[in-house]
């Protein structure tokens, strides 16, 4: 990408302007510029008509409209958008896990206890959604705020409310023992869950930890490149 | 954003605000274009009366697809991809209610700079 483009993104994107159209715009500017190319005398000449930074900045910058709703409303994307996102994979695993055992249920009706595999898939998936899903979406945040040039307040308070919410988060999955039983699936907060050997202070601590150093060390070489 | 010529000052940029989407939604009632077309285009019509920094044309023709003005899709012909702008109902009614205001204004202004007033007065 030519270093008038780079500039142009790096001023869009610390001003606010959504990404998706900071792309199509510079996706455009590059076409234009390969027309100008094949029609002006020389390179300085296409670049002088194409405009500079400035010039190109200052219509995207006039209009709200091409605002991020990260640079509107933080709180709403950083803090709300998380948590958001892990509610959403933690319901859309218990549909799934739900799905399956009434097709289990409907195809061997005398069935009672569900099939071990199932028992050990449904185990491990809760241990990704309470063990890893909290690190992956946070590493997904904290890739949003560099891409963003954001400021790090904002970041960090996001991060450090999702290790809050993650670390006390209590998902469990019970499968009945016996014939007759009742199997369980809940969700759930509080400091002391299923996972006793990991307090949820530590959980907390480990969430936040795994987070934002990534997202601080990743800032500090993004903004030592762009220096 | 625009000149209107050699003399540009920011009071001429800010009288010019809101021609360049005039301008290009006349120019998409035609037929469908893309953006460095219609920026050639723009600078033939107007004998280079009306000069754009040409890239600042994006930002206009994006806010009006936003605003339903305009459609968008990428084509290629002769091996060259571009986005193809056209006009949309919404459009035409928004280029007509800027045609109105502008031949309005233009001809106040213009009675302004002959004295037509005046002279009616005396």
């Amino acid at each position: 990408m030519p270093k008038l483009f780079e500039d142009l993104r790096a001023r869009l994107l610390v001003a606010g302007v959504a990404p998706r159209h900071i792309r199509r715009y510079i996706a455009e500017l590059e076409d234009h510029l390969a027309d100008l190319r094949t029609d002006a005398p020389d390179e300085a000449t296409a670049a002088a008509r194409l405009g500079d930074v400035d010039t190109l900045a200052q219509p995207m910058l006039s209009r709200p409209e091409f605002r991020s709703w990260t640079a509107r409303a933080p709180w709403a994307t950083l803090i709300g958008g998380p948590i958001v996102a892990m509610a959403a994979a933690s319901a859309a695993c218990f549909a799934v896990f739900a799905a399956i055992i009434l097709s289990i249920k409907a195809m061997n009706p005398g069935r009672a206890i569900e099939p071990m595999w199932l028992q050990n898939m449904v185990q491990g998936v809760v241990y990704v959604l309470v063990f890893i899903a909290p690190i992956l979406i946070g590493w997904a945040t904290a890739a949003q705020a560099v891409e963003r040039r954001l400021a790090p307040h904002w970041p960090i308070a996001g991060l450090l409310v999702f290790a809050f919410v993650t670390g006390t988060l209590d998902i469990g999955v019970n499968f009945p023992k016996i014939a007759g039983e009742h199997g369980e699936l809940r969700i759930g907060w509080g400091l002391w869950g299923d996972f006793s050997t990991q307090s949820s202070g530590i959980r907390i601590g480990l969430n936040f930890i795994l987070t934002a150093t990534p997202y601080l060390l990743w800032r500090r070489r993004v903004a030592a490149l762009a220096t | 954003m625009v000149k209107a010529d050699a003399t540009t000052n920011s009071t001429a940029t800010s009288f010019m605000n809101g021609v360049p989407e005039l301008l290009l939604l006349r120019l998409l009632q035609a037929r469908e274009m893309y953006g460095y077309e219609l920026v050639q285009a723009i600078r033939d019509e107007t004998r280079d009366a009306v000069q754009f920094g040409e890239g600042v044309v994006y930002p206009v023709l994006h806010a009006l697809e936003k605003d339903g003005a305009l459609k968008s899709r990428r084509k290629t012909v002769n091996g060259r991809s571009r986005v193809y702008y056209s006009l949309t109902a919404a459009g035409r009614r928004r280029l007509g209610d800027l045609t109105a205001t502008w031949l309005k204004v233009s001809e106040a202004i213009q009675g302004v700079l002959t004295g037509a007033r005046h002279a009616e007065a005396i």
